[in-house]
């Protein structure tokens, strides 16, 4: 029954991802297998732990269940109406199939260690819980759960993105199982190391380089096997791989002009503060990156708040939400005011000297930030470009946040409070780091020699604008 | 392409495969400890809670047995859990107490903070459902307990009548 139910879940999850990436796509171009199984997988997740969320407002139960169930074939039917082409990136030379080989190892690997170990504690019982207690209680968060002095500790103010995800599988299983709610995990790591590879391979122009840096994502020792990483059941790797497909998108549709990717990068943006609380600040940034491209292009004021609002909207509505349930505020921060960062101001030093430190740790880095800072440095000099001012902003400023938030904390020491949290906080950015790795390691002569010069003369001599402009780099599929 | 451009992407290609060189070598023994996990029985809907409280107390399939003891505790009553200190490790059994007891609140009080008789009737009686004693021997006036492990022993309070 587990095993059925659980099926039978997937696929209407992944049918719903599917219909909604259709939508977003439009028929304006070819999508790559990839991508369309990782946007599938975030957009079937992101829909249904919504519909949960919403439907569970109004109903519980079987009626629930039938309610998102309806909902979900009915966005799978209305992408079918849209059918796209597809693409299977078959590799073409020798170091294609090696890298191809030794990326399909690691992610065995990662499926078999990430469902044979526990969750840890964070997956546990921030996490898995509420997808337990919702279960328990019909499908529906109980309301006493957010003003529960025994609770508090489990955080009843993060959002429901993941929670609600396996409480999707649960109530297709008929019980809260927490072997099968774990399969959650390896998939979200599953996306976001073929999102790494496809952005790689489009943005660098060659798909080796895609290969190398997705199998290198998986190498970092703190990723594979710390205490917040990809094994854990902790959500820093899913917001990170959700960030990078928002970026991701917005670097594609700044450097092609594609529209499609200008509406995944949208629909992605808003999925950010629904997974985790940092996914604000990560949203605040990527809605920053957006601005900079929307303004270069002077674009109408239209664009802006389509940008805007669907993301505001959840914001609102989820801190409505809290607040209609009496939910107590965080209590690792205290609220930011003036007097309190003054008195806070010199632990700045401390905590700048501590942040520095902790891209040194090679036991948990190796020497990732180095190569991350030399892939930089390469990048802002030799290209100087729009691309390089935006991967460097999405990179740099959510770790000088976090680094900031420091000076809020509620907690006796500080710097314990930076210690326990800001390994897992730097992982959020990782994929963004092994682009520009990526972006550095392609040579600089990469994009004119994968242009075909009869399709640039085509292309530039063409009077009629395709719907879809192949990028200046296109990729052999 | 002139050769100097060539000889420098060349350059930079050695440079940067020095470097990711450098960074698998570093991370590879990190790596090796990260594979070595085992399996903690089939794959059960308690997996995890299974594994850890088989760590807390030594016997397999805990959290079925702790579920069964706390079905006759109604569901608006508290657990007052017992543990020996306030340390990491009570947290942690605390932790997995709260979370199997739900939707019962669990109030957890630390044997080496004096008296436990009087830190357990400082509650309201009336609202105490049960009190689990976890590595903690209970007064020998306590009767008739249910043993759910070594060390566990957990008494449900009949409401007074």
């Amino acid at each position: 029954m587990s095993v059925a139910g659980l099926s039978a879940a997937l696929l209407l999850l992944f049918f719903a991802g599917w219909g909604i990436t259709l939508l977003l796509v439009n028929r304006s171009r070819p999508l790559h297998l990839f991508e369309f199984f990782a946007l599938a997988w975030f957009f079937g997740a992101g829909t249904i732990s919504l519909l949960l969320w919403v439907g569970g407002i109004f109903a519980s139960g079987i009626a629930l269940q039938a309610s998102v169930t309806g909902c979900a074939l009915a966005c799978g039917f209305l992408g079918l109406r849209r059918a796209a082409k597809f693409r299977l990136p078959w590799p073409d030379t020798f170091l294609e199939w090696l890298l191809a080989v030794i990326l399909l190892i690691e992610l065995t690997l990662m499926l078999l260690s990430s469902l044979g170990r526990p969750l840890g504690w964070d997956g546990s019982f921030n996490w898995e819980l509420k997808a337990r207690f919702a279960f328990l209680n019909h499908g529906v968060m109980p309301s006493a759960y957010y003003h529960s002095a025994s609770q508090v500790s489990s955080h009843p103010e993060y959002p429901l993105f993941v929670p609600y995800t396996q409480l999707w599988l649960d109530l297709w299983m008929g019980e809260a199982h927490q072997f099968w709610e774990k399969i959650v995990f390896p998939i979200f790591n599953l996306a976001g190391t073929l999102l790494l590879a496809f952005f790689d391979a489009r943005l660098s122009g060659r798909r080796w380089v895609g290969g190398l840096v997705a199998c290198q994502l998986l190498t970092i020792p703190y990723l594979a096997g710390g205490v917040g990483g990809m094994l854990s059941g902790y959500l820093d790797f899913p917001l990170a791989a959700l960030y990078l497909a928002a970026i991701g998108y917005l670097l594609l549709y700044q450097k092609t002009g594609d529209e499609a990717s200008y509406r995944i990068y949208v629909a992605a943006l808003c999925l950010l503060p629904w997974m985790k609380r940092e996914g604000l600040v990560l949203w605040f940034i990527a809605v920053l990156c957006g601005s900079v491209v929307l303004i270069q292009q002077r674009a109408r004021v239209a664009r802006f708040a389509a940008l805007l609002l669907p993301g505001l909207l959840i914001i609102l509505l989820w801190q409505l939400f809290l607040k209609s349930a009496g939910t107590a505020p965080s209590h690792d921060f205290v609220p930011a005011s003036l007097a309190t960062l003054r008195t806070n101001l010199s632990h700045l030093v401390p905590i700048g000297r501590a942040v520095f430190a902790e891209f040194g740790e090679i036991s948990r880095w190796s020497i990732f930030w180095f190569l991350v800072l030399v892939a930089l440095a390469t990048e802002f000099i030799r290209q100087r470009n729009t691309q390089c001012l935006l991967l460097g902003t999405a990179l740099v400023t959510p770790i000088a946040v976090y680094s900031a938030t420091y000076l809020l904390s509620a907690w006796p020491d500080y710097l314990n409070h930076l210690h326990a949290s800001l390994p897992r906080l730097l992982l959020q950015v990782t994929p963004l780091g092994w682009l520009a790795i990526a972006l550095a390691l392609a040579r600089p002569s990469a994009e004119t020699e994968l242009v075909p010069p009869q399709t640039a003369r085509a292309l530039a001599n063409s009077k009629l604008r395709p719907a879809w402009r192949p990028p200046t780099a296109p990729v052999k599929h | 392409m002139t050769p100097g451009t060539r000889t420098v992407q060349w350059i930079q290609l050695a440079g940067w495969s020095l470097l990711l060189g450098l960074y698998l070598a570093v991370s590879a023994p990190q790596l090796w400890s990260s594979l070595q996990f085992e399996w903690h029985g089939r794959a059960s809907a308690s997996y995890s809670s299974d594994a850890y409280l088989e760590t807390v107390t030594r016997t397999r399939k805990a959290s079925a047995r702790i579920l069964q003891a706390l079905d006759t505790v109604p569901a608006d009553k508290t657990i007052v859990l017992v543990l020996p200190d306030s340390g990491v490790r009570s947290a942690f059994i605390a932790q997995n107490m709260t979370y199997l007891s739900w939707p019962r609140e669990v109030h957890w009080i630390s044997a080496e903070k004096g008296d436990l008789e009087d830190q357990i009737f400082a509650l309201a009686p009336a609202t105490v459902g049960a009190v689990l004693f976890w590595d903690v021997a209970p007064a020998a006036n306590w009767p008739g307990g249910l043993r759910l492990g070594p060390g566990q022993v957990i008494f449900p309070l009949q409401p007074a009548t």
